[in-house]
Order: C-alpha cells, then structure tokens, then sequence
C-alpha cells in the first residue's frame, strides 16, 4: 500500500532546493564575485581621480601600480605592523580562552553562575569597534583623561602621559582592544568544541587516574583540533585586516605606528589622489600573502592519521 | 635673530585676525597698562604663509546675476572709501572703536588707519601690506590639507623625542611621496 502511495507522488523537490539558492547565488555573483575580478582588472590599470570610472589598462607596463605598492616603505611598515598587531592581540587571547575553556568544562570542579560568565565575556564582542576605539581614544586623553587623571591621583606617575604619541603605548591600547574583544568569542568556541567530545574518553582517562593539566593536554588538545583550525584562520583573517579599531583610535598614529594593510590600501583609494589602481594592486598583495599563510595553518593541523 | 637684541621677547606665529579676536581679549586687561594689553607688537614673519581667507560665490543659476556682480564687486574689488574692506579695515562698520581687520586689498590697507591701542600704538597695515606678496597661490594644491596633517604628526613625534629631525623630515615626505600622487624629492 505505501509503495503505491510513494509512486503517485513521486515528486521531486530537489528543483525547489536550486530555486531557494538562486537569491544567494544572484547576490553572491553581483556583490561578490564581481567586485572581486573588477578589483583584480584594476589594478593592471592607471585608475585614479575621485569619480573617475575610465581607465586604460596598462599594456606597456602591466605591473607598475604592484612594484609601486612594493617599493612602497609605508606598505612594508603596514604589512610589519599587521602581524605584530595581530600576534600582539592573539597570543594572550588563545592563551586565556584556553584557560577559560578548561576551567569551564573542568568535570572536578562544576563552576557555579557559568552562564552569567559567559554573557559577561562574550558582551565587549557586542559593541561595535568603532565605538570601543573612540571610547578608548577618549579614555587615554592627553592631558587630562580618566586612566591619565588615575595615575596622578593615586600617585603612580607624575605627570600625565602622552598615550596617543608613543609609538609602543598606541600600538599595546590597539592589541588590548582587540584581544579584549575577542577573547570571549573564541573561549565561547572552544567550550562548544570540547562539548563536543565523547565523555567516554574522560571518564576513562579518569578511572586511570589522569590529573586535570594531564587530561587537558592529552585528551582535550588534541581532539580540539579542527575547531582549533577554524579559530586560527578566522584569527588569522580577521588580524590581517584590521581596520576600524587602529583607524578610529588614532589613524594609523603616532609615525604609522598603528597603520594596517587595510588602512594603507584605504588611504590609497579613498583619500589624498584617490588612486584606484594602486589600492587594488595593493589588495590583491593582502590576498597573496592571506591565503598563503591560510594555507600554512591548513597544511600544520592537517589530519595526520590518514 | 636669536640672541641678537638685548632683551628676551616671546613671540609666536598667528593669522592677522589672532590681534583681535583672541589676544586682545585674553592678554589680562582691556586698557593700555593693564595685563600685557599695548605691550605687543607685530612684525613680518622668516617665512610667507597664508591659508583659507573668506570666499563669495554666485549661484550659476541666479536670476539677479546683475545685482549679485555688483554685490560681489563692492566686497572684493572696490577701494574707495566707501566699499566694504575700507569700513572693515578701519572698524567703521561696528560703530565707533569697532574692530580693525586685515582685509585683502593692499591698497585700502595702504590709505587705512590701522593703529591699535593693544599693539602700543602700532599701525598693523604696516607689516601686512608688504606681508600681503606671499598670499599668491603658486604652490597650493589639493593636497595641502593632507601633507599639513602629514607633517603635523611628524613634529609631534620629534617635539616628543620619539624621532630625530632627519627622521621625521625623512617620514613626512615618506608619507607624502607613498599616499599621495605627488613627486617628492628626498
């Protein structure tokens, strides 16, 4: 009887399932992929001048804008300044997403209030960036300011200090924000990937007899791996183009100190002579260099068993 | 020159309307012999500047185009003494003792009086009338508020110790030759 039933609807809905996807694939093509190989097309061309939408490809010296961007001195100190910003911000918050993850999934000792921690550490994620940097430029004022009026109250310095014009000061402030900001995300992450080991290995670690250090690192460590992956090259993508927090707190100031790749392909584009071509030689640098070092992270947590 | 007079004198640069608006009513008096008023004094700086001025435009579209023409030319291209830089210049507009203001001609400032009681007695229009030569626009560019903020950040970091004069002069330009669609000469 059923089988009579399953001939006479034998309907498909598979061609419902491409008629759903067409949405996102029309907005994936237009505002994706197009832009996309535009960006490339320009830059082997002498794009430049507000509004300007002409341009001639550049057919005697096609890679002029990219030796341009390379020769460039302020693009070395953009692309230096990236990954010492990023490792400055990611060290210290893998190492306490690390730390928070084991105490909070620590099956000896069950944490009370674990939900209200994890609102609480997960809220700075919530605020927008450019928010944070400006509160934060105005928290470090110079010479008067909150953190500046607390250290002459309590004694601590004499005089107030200049936050905003040293070069290591600014450059600590930016990879506090970020690390302040994203560390709740990352520990909400990896709790949720331990969650997802089977409890049978640890309570057979426990019978065994393994310390909590032991367990972590023998068990929890390992089997973390993919997630790990996944937080690395979000990290990765994310820190490499930093943008709206260096901008917002202090332009890239004191001395280009706090300048990231984006900024510099920003000023390029969007500022002084607006020249297209160069911002886009530029970007297409910044998308070399991320997927190769993507593809670093992808080849050392690659699945070694097989 | 420094160290050529025989007394110590402060000084420091400003546009011509700092006299006025700003020193006057801050130097601690508003009578010879009170605070510092009538103590200062103006002259021609090592090196010409100007910046911005007060601009008039019409609307291509106006329907008064001829009353809008004469408006404009009784404000910047009228000397006699009844235009409006020669009321401006000698502070008849505000009543009496109203403020005098450089203004951009060099001829009504020439047949103005431009005495002020807070600069002891001095005729100001005495040092802006040669000064007005450098308000030429032979090197102004688009880029003039970029490379200002550009070199701004340099000397604050070498008024902060944190690079040397070679070092942030070598950083402006550096700034300024890789943002910027200029030629730069190191």
């Amino acid at each position: 009887m059923n089988s009579t039933l399953v001939k006479k609807h034998g309907f498909s809905y598979a061609k419902y399932g491409y008629l759903f996807s067409i949405p996102f694939f029309i907005a994936f093509l237009v505002f994706n992929l197009y832009p996309t190989i535009y960006t490339i097309v320009l830059g082997f061309t002498d794009s430049k001048g507000l509004g300007n939408i002409t341009f001639h490809i550049l057919k005697d010296d096609p890679w002029k804008n990219f030796r341009a961007v390379l020769n460039a001195p302020t693009f070395k100190t953009a692309i230096g300044n990236t990954f010492t910003l990023w490792i400055m911000n990611f060290i210290p918050q893998i190492t306490l997403a690390l730390i928070l993850t084991a105490w909070f999934t620590s099956r000896r000792n069950q944490i009370r209030g674990q939900g209200f921690f994890k609102v609480v550490f997960y809220m700075p994620n919530i605020i927008t960036a450019a928010s944070v940097a400006i509160l934060f430029n105005a928290l470090f004022g110079y010479p008067k300011g909150p953190v500046n009026d607390l250290l002459v109250n309590t004694g601590l310095r004499d005089s107030a200090f200049y936050f905003m014009n040293s070069p290591k000061a600014t450059r600590w402030i930016v990879a506090f924000i970020q690390f302040w900001m994203w560390y709740g995300y990352t520990m909400i992450i990896l709790i949720s990937g331990v969650l997802g080991i089977n409890p049978e290995i640890f309570e057979a670690a426990e019978i065994d007899g393994a310390t909590d250090t032991q367990i972590f690192f023998q068990i929890t460590l390992p089997n973390l791996r993919t997630i790990l992956t996944y937080t690395l090259i979000t990290s990765l993508i994310g820190g490499l183009s930093m943008y709206d927090i260096p901008k917002m707190l202090n332009n890239g100031n004191p001395n280009n100190a706090t300048l990231t790749a984006n900024m510099f392909i920003y000023n390029q584009a969007f500022q002084g002579s607006y020249m297209y071509a160069r911002a886009a030689a530029a970007s297409m640098i910044m998308f070399v260099i991320i997927a190769f070092f993507s593809a670093i992270v992808f080849f050392l947590m690659r699945d070694r068993k097989a | 020159m420094q160290g050529a007079g025989d007394k110590e004198v402060l000084g420091f640069y400003g546009p011509a309307w700092l006299i006025n608006y700003v020193m006057a009513g801050n130097s601690g008096g508003e009578k010879p012999g009170e605070g510092t008023y009538g103590d200062w004094a103006v002259c021609a700086p090592n090196v010409g500047f100007f910046w911005g001025g007060t601009w008039v435009l019409a609307n291509k579209d106006t329907k008064n185009a001829d009353a809008v023409a004469e408006l404009i030319k009784w404000i910047t291209l009228d000397p006699s003494e009844d235009g409006l830089q020669y009321g401006w210049a000698n502070g008849t507009w505000s009543g009496e003792q109203g403020t005098k203001d450089t203004v951009a001609s060099g001829t009504v400032m020439a047949k103005s009086n431009g005495e002020l009681d807070f600069l002891g007695g001095q005729n100001m229009f005495d040092v802006f009338v040669p000064a007005n030569a450098y308000a030429n626009g032979t090197n102004l560019t688009q880029y003039d508020e970029t490379i200002n903020t550009y070199f701004r950040d340099a000397v604050r970091q070498y008024t902060a110790g944190e690079l040397s004069r070679d070092d942030a002069l070598t950083a402006f330009k550096t700034n300024v030759a890789d943002n910027l669609d200029v030629e730069v000469d190191f």
